[in-house]
């Protein structure tokens, strides 16, 4: 979890005050279960390629359905969203 | 028309509404084509037959290995080194010898799918690698058959249905003798022509296939090297099989879940569901 990009301790959904730029948004998403903040924008693909390092044969799915992966990059993620990770098998 | 005996060696499943005469008799009457007779295509092929199914195919080229006995449940030291076909066929003959049994000794591909499944009231995929499932799931879209896959790596068990494809695009253009639309060996079934009930018509939120979901990723698990238990292949089977009848049993009413793809994890035991959409770039299905 630590690797996520713009990953945030912020425990509210809210704006904080930011060095860098005028103001950051927090948004919470849930990950694989998990209660989890970050900075928005952040995208779908953002996020698989932070939680998982080889993301052959990695699945997605946003808001309960799976989301090809020609779209993780272009989906941004809202406050509230969820975002399941998972490693599709094929054995028998 | 139930017999006695019938009646005597499906008690169990005839209390069932899910099941009860007309569904059986409907098993009785239908046709599953299993691709794979590994851990998977043995135990579901097993529950298929015990619940009175009465036409099956098994296909696979393979031969009965020790390394297989770990999970492979109907095959035991006696069919070392026999065709799986053949030693399976003659598993499920003891279980009841009325049963229409065809085997295949062959690997299915590209060029025989179209053939092998045929005469399909629907499809098992129990296959263990994706070059094989997508290969399958083009056949099943071409031909208009519903498919159950599951899969099963490591403690990981996954599975989907899929109806037919056609049916969700242009329900009107079924056609006849297709595994959607008529029975395979009783055409004249009234009431076993309309098989996917009004839930999977949902024409507002249509799913998407096998190729959808792999396209553009790169698998490379499979039981041999990512390892698996035997009893989450189990579980994978033991689910594909409940769908399957649940399906050639009463194929207008089943609540079959089209189109969600089921992922277990068998040591916390969650089973996590999800939608999967046509992906608008699918070469197979759009
Ligand atoms: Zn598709």
């Amino acid at each position: 979890m630590n690797s996520i990009r713009h990953q945030s301790n912020n425990v509210h959904t809210g704006v904080v005050k930011n060095a860098a730029s005028a103001e950051t948004i927090i948004i919470t998403i849930v990950l694989n279960n998990q209660s989890q903040t970050c900075e928005s924008p952040i995208s779908v693909g953002e996020i698989v390629h932070g939680y998982a390092s080889n993301v052959e044969g990695t699945a997605v799915a946003y808001n309960r359905a799976i989301l090809s992966k020609s779209q993780w990059s272009l989906t941004h993620l809202n406050d509230g969203d969820s975002v399941d990770i998972f490693t599709l098998v094929a054995g028998g | 028309m139930l017999t006695k005996q019938d009646i005597r060696r499906y008690s169990r499943q005839l209390l069932l509404e899910e099941i009860d005469e007309e569904g059986q008799t409907n098993l009785h009457r239908a046709h599953a084509v299993v691709i794979g007779l590994g851990g998977l295509g043995t135990l579901a092929s097993r529950f298929l037959v015990g619940a009175g199914l009465g036409n099956i195919t098994l296909i696979d080229g393979d031969v009965v290995d020790v390394s297989n006995l770990q999970r492979q449940v109907s095959y035991n030291e006696t069919h070392l080194g026999d065709l799986k076909t053949k030693a399976l066929s003659r598993e499920l003959h003891k279980v009841d010898p009325n049963i229409n049994i065809k085997a295949k000794s062959v690997f299915a591909d590209k060029r025989n799918l179209q053939q092998l499944i045929d005469n399909a009231t629907c499809v098992l995929d129990c296959t263990d690698s994706v070059t094989i499932r997508k290969d399958i799931n083009a056949a099943c879209v071409a031909a208009k058959k519903p498919l159950f896959i599951a899969a099963a790596s490591g403690f990981s068990w996954q599975a989907i249905n899929l109806p037919c494809h056609s049916f969700l695009t242009s329900a009107h253009q079924l056609t006849p003798g297709s595994g959607c639309t008529s029975e395979t060996h009783d055409t004249n079934l009234a009431n076993y022509t309309s098989p996917i009930n009004k839930v999977s018509r949902n024409v507002d939120n249509p799913c998407g296939c096998y190729n959808c979901l792999v396209a553009q990723l790169n698998l490379t698990q499979d039981c041999q090297s990512q390892g698996v238990l035997g009893p989450v292949v189990g579980i994978a089977a033991c689910h594909q099989a409940t769908q399957a009848l649940l399906f050639l049993a009463k194929r207008h009413l089943a609540k079959i879940q089209w189109g969600r793809y089921i992922v277990g994890n068998a040591v916390n035991a969650t089973i996590q569901s999800f939608h999967l959409p046509p992906s608008p770039d699918c070469k197979v299905c759009q």
